[in-house]
C-alpha cells in the first residue's frame, strides 16, 4: 500500500517512508538522464523524467508532500551531478512547473497529458527567464521557440507515461 | 481519476487545443528571434554578464576563460568559434556546433559565460547596438 489516496489517515511514519521512496526514484531518473544526455546542445534540452515523479504524484498524493519530494529531489541531485547554478534553474523550472500542473489538477480541465504539456513548457520558459536574469543578457530569448518545442516534446511524452502509470496505480494499489 | 475517465473525450479535446496553442506560438516565435544571420566579424565573450574579451574570427586563435566557477577554452578556427574544453557539470558548450554567423550563440551556463558573433557594423544589429557602440 505505497500509494493511497486517503491523505488523512496516513501517519508520518507512511509519510515519511512513501517520500523517501519517491525520492530515491526520482534521484534514479535524474542520474539515468545525467548519464544519457540527449545530443541536442542547447541548455535545457531535456526529457525531464524526473518529473514523472510530481505529475504523477500530483494525482494520488497531498501536494505539500509532492513539493517536498520535488525539492528534495533537485537539492540533492544538484549536489550530486551538478553545482549550485544548475540547482538554481532546476528550482525555478521545477516550482514554476510544479504550481502550473497543481493548478491544473485543481481546474480538472486537462488530462495527465495537457498536464504535463504546461509543465514542460512553463519548466523551460521560467529556466531561460532565469538564465537571463543571471546572465544580464537577452541574447538566450534566441532559444525560446526550441525551448517550447522541447518543453512541448517532454511534456507530451511524460504526460503519456504518466497517464498509463496512474491508471495502472489507480488499478492495481488503491481498490475501491 | 474516475473524473478523469468520464469526461475522457472532452479533456482530451482540452489537451488538443492546449498543445495546437502551445505549438503555434512557438512557430511564430522562430522566425522572431531567426533573423537575418550573415558571417560575423568578432565573437564577445561575456563572463556574468560583463564583457570580458571580443575575437576577431580573421585570427586562429584560442582563449581559456578561468573564473572561480571554472575554466571553458575558446577555439576561434577557419572564422568559427568553439568551446574545445570545460570543467562544467554538463559540457553543452563543448558540444555545441561551432558558430560563425552573426546572433549565433554559445553558451555555459553554469559558468556565466556567453560567447556571441557580432558583425562589423554594430549599429545594423537590431539588439544590444547601445552596448556596441559604448565599446
Amino acid at each position: 500500500m505505497l500509494l493511497q489516496n486517503n491523505g488523512n489517515k496516513k501517519t508520518p511514519a507512511i509519510l515519511v517512508a512513501q517520500s523517501g521512496v519517491l525520492i530515491a526514484l526520482a534521484l534514479v531518473f535524474s542520474y539515468v538522464e545525467h548519464i544519457i544526455p540527449i545530443p541536442i546542445p542547447v541548455p535545457g534540452v531535456k526529457l525531464g523524467l524526473a518529473n514523472l515523479v510530481t505529475l504523477t504524484g500530483l494525482f494520488f498524493l497531498n501536494p505539500l508532500q509532492v513539493f517536498i519530494i520535488l525539492v528534495s529531489r533537485i537539492l540533492l541531485a544538484g549536489f550530486m551531478f551538478g553545482n549550485l547554478s544548475t540547482i538554481i534553474y532546476s528550482l525555478a523550472g521545477g516550482i514554476i512547473s510544479f504550481l502550473l500542473m497543481y493548478g491544473a489538477t485543481k481546474l480538472k480541465a486537462f488530462s495527465p497529458l495537457g498536464i504535463s504539456l504546461l509543465g514542460g513548457v512553463f519548466h523551460n520558459l521560467a529556466q531561460l527567464a532565469v538564465a537571463c536574469l543571471i546572465l544580464k543578457s537577452t541574447t538566450l530569448l534566441a532559444y525560446l521557440p526550441v525551448l517550447m518545442i522541447s518543453g512541448i516534446t517532454a511534456g507530451a511524452l511524460i504526460g503519456i507515461v504518466s497517464k498509463t502509470v496512474s491508471a495502472y496505480v489507480n488499478r492495481r494499489i488503491i481498490p475501491d | 481519476m474516475s473524473s478523469h475517465q468520464k469526461s475522457a473525450s472532452k479533456l482530451l479535446k482540452n489537451d488538443i487545443v492546449l498543445l495546437a496553442i502551445l505549438v503555434v506560438v512557438a512557430l511564430i516565435l522562430f522566425p522572431m528571434v531567426a533573423h537575418s544571420k550573415k558571417p560575423g566579424a568578432y565573437a564577445l565573450v561575456e563572463l556574468d554578464g560583463a564583457e570580458y574579451a571580443t575575437l576577431s574570427l580573421g585570427n586562429d586563435t584560442s582563449l581559456t576563460v578561468t573564473t572561480d566557477q571554472g575554466t571553458n577554452t575558446i577555439v576561434v578556427r577557419n572564422h568559427e568559434v568553439s568551446v574545445e574544453s570545460a570543467n562544467c557539470p554538463d559540457l553543452i558548450c563543448v558540444n555545441h556546433a561551432s558558430i560563425s554567423l552573426t546572433g549565433e550563440v554559445i553558451v555555459c551556463l553554469p559558468h556565466k559565460l556567453v560567447i556571441t558573433i557580432k558583425s562589423d557594423n554594430p549599429a545594423k544589429e537590431s539588439e544590444g547596438s547601445i552596448d556596441a557602440v559604448a565599446e
